[in-house]
């Protein structure tokens, strides 16, 4: 496959959003599958703008390494089992609110079992909104990856909203290397009920992960234990530059854990604790 | 060791650079020796910006992985020989003007790298890197070195590179699964250049996941030599991605067409990307 195999030089089509979908031109290896939930057919070939998949579950049944998955900015998905993403696939979502939030939704009404699995190394998500859940659910939503795999997946601009029926983490780290959470934030948008679990769950001895600007925002009601970004393992390396505390959510890293934090801001109560895991 | 070893509560203490430099309060498990090339001494412990140590080699020499030197705003040296930045040391300058590093670190030697990016995780950020005072066609920052060491997963971002004749390349790409160079400006001020005088020369084959974002360079005048902002020709990139990278006034990118990933380049004037 050469690099100059599918030349889009007008950009992918989308108008607001990441900017994978917003610049101009490229030049890929892989193909672009689009997926509609308005729109789409799933007997459709998935790679023309206006001819999109309907499911996402139709685009990453023939999407491989190098190949992109653009979300209309209307896409709205609720899903009752578990996607997992291979190896070099990229999931792009198209649309921004006037906040600059992603409209692009993935909404999971699922029990039990992780959500969104991000098996294969640099694998990408990017600009996707996770509401909260349907129904509780002690796993992820997204899960990087099953212990391992996995290695320089990319999250970024995604964002997830917390409520009582997340009893399981927003996104959660499982042994993979040198990850990278870019400009996501993870918000508690519930006012009452039970405060939902961690945003962001790393739990399980990754080396060179880097979170940057990333926010992690309590709301009214908080995290559960405050704890909206929780180190459960020692990690090596890890660099957390640009974080921010909102609204009282604390960051608990491992004793353990080697590397850096860098502050933005911090309001309310949010506090930096380090403790072993109880 | 854990990440509160060292609590800087207001920060690394500057006002304008990096925001590793800027942003507080900063927990780390390693420690930042400061550099003060006016006025600091090497024989001092580098702890503070008021007991700066002078040199790179001096701070390079103490810092090991997790570990963080930092170069005051008008930090200025120019080194003889090349210095390795060990894996998981952080070279980061202070200071900006006009959006742009002050701190400066140029290399007078007939035939070697200002700095080679020795071990995984190193990064570099916020540095200015001038004309080589001599000819000098090695790359001024090497990220690993060929059928040597590797430096996965490295980090080069926010630098200055100004080309002239007596260039090489700025950054050579030798051993580097993984690495990352982003927000770096590439500018040709000399009023001549060699043909060696490029960008990034991507120098080993099938580097995998190595991202390039958010990058500029201007030839102005005279172009860069051989009109090459980076050389990928023959590199076999799998899983690359370049994003958002700016290309003016003979600045072409030579990409080796077999490969994977992505490609994303806006061309100012003819520049332009060659699939070679």
């Amino acid at each position: 496959m050469a690099l100059n195999t599918y030349n889009f030089p007008n950009g992918f089509g989308g108008l607001t959003g990441d900017e994978l979908v917003t610049s101009s031109p490229w030049s890929l290896s892989g193909v672009v599958y689009y997926v509609s939930t308005v729109d789409g057919d799933d007997t459709n070939a998935g790679t023309e703008q206006l001819q999109p998949f309907a499911t996402l579950a139709a685009a990453d049944a023939v999407a491989v390494a190098g190949d992109v998955i653009v979300l209309a900015d209307d896409y709205d998905e609720t899903f009752t089992s578990n996607t997992t993403i291979g190896n070099g696939i990229t999931i792009v979502g198209a649309g921004s609110d006037s906040s600059g939030n992603p409209t692009a939704k993935m909404t999971y009404n699922m029990s039990s079992g992780v959500g969104l699995t991000l098996s294969g190394s640099e694998c990408e998500l990017r600009n996707v909104l996770f509401p909260t859940r349907s129904q509780a659910n002690a796993e992820a939503r997204v899960q990087v990856a099953v212990d391992g795999g996995g290695d320089r997946a990319l999250i970024k601009g995604c964002r997830f909203e917390c409520t009582a029926t997340d009893t399981g983490a927003g996104l959660k780290l499982d042994g993979s290397s040198d990850v990278r959470i870019e400009d996501c934030s993870f918000v508690v948008t519930s006012t009452t009920g039970d405060p939902p679990e961690e945003g962001l769950l790393i739990d399980s001895g990754e080396s060179g992960v880097r979170i940057v600007d990333c926010t992690f925002d309590g709301g009214t009601l908080g995290f559960a234990d405050g704890v909206g970004l929780q180190d459960t393992s020692s990690e090596t390396l890890l660099s957390i530059d640009g974080l921010s505390l909102l609204n009282g959510a604390d960051a608990q890293f491992h004793t353990g854990s080697t590397g850096r934090i860098s502050m933005a801001s911090t309001t309310g109560s949010g506090r930096i604790k380090f403790q072993a895991p109880p | 060791m854990t990440m509160n070893d060292s609590v800087y509560e207001g920060g690394a203490g500057f006002s304008a650079g990096s925001p590793l430099l800027v942003d507080g309060p900063l927990y780390m498990s390693g420690t930042i020796y400061y550099l003060d090339s006016v006025n600091g001494s090497d024989s001092a412990n580098g702890l503070s910006f008021q007991t700066a140590k002078q040199t790179l080699s001096a701070g390079l020499t103490a810092a090991s992985s997790g570990d963080m030197v930092a170069l005051a705003a008008d930090f200025d040296e120019t080194l003889t020989a090349a210095l390795n930045i060990a894996a998981g040391v952080i070279l980061v300058g202070a200071g900006t003007s006009a959006g742009l590093p002050t701190a400066i670190i140029r290399i007078n030697a007939s035939s070697d790298h200002a700095l080679i990016m020795n071990g995984d995780r190193a990064e570099i950020h916020n540095i200015k890197f001038p004309v080589n005072v001599q000819a000098n066609t090695q790359g001024k920052v090497s990220v690993g070195v060929l059928a040597g060491n590797s430096s996965a997963e490295s980090l080069v971002k926010g630098c200055l590179f100004e080309v002239g004749a007596n260039d090489g390349s700025q950054i050579s790409v030798e051993d580097a699964d993984g690495t990352h160079i982003e927000d770096c400006t590439f500018n040709v001020t000399g009023t001549t250049v060699g043909t060696g005088s490029i960008g990034i020369d991507v120098r080993d084959v099938g580097i995998v996941g190595a991202v390039f974002r958010n990058l500029s360079f201007d030839g102005f005048s005279v172009g860069f030599g051989n009109a090459e902002a980076i050389d990928a020709s023959g590199s076999s990139l799998g899983r690359c991605r370049f994003e958002n990278i700016t290309v003016k006034n003979g600045s072409n990118i030579l990409i080796d067409p077999v490969g994977t990933g992505r490609i994303n380049v806006n061309g100012v004037g003819s520049s332009r990307v060659i699939f070679a």
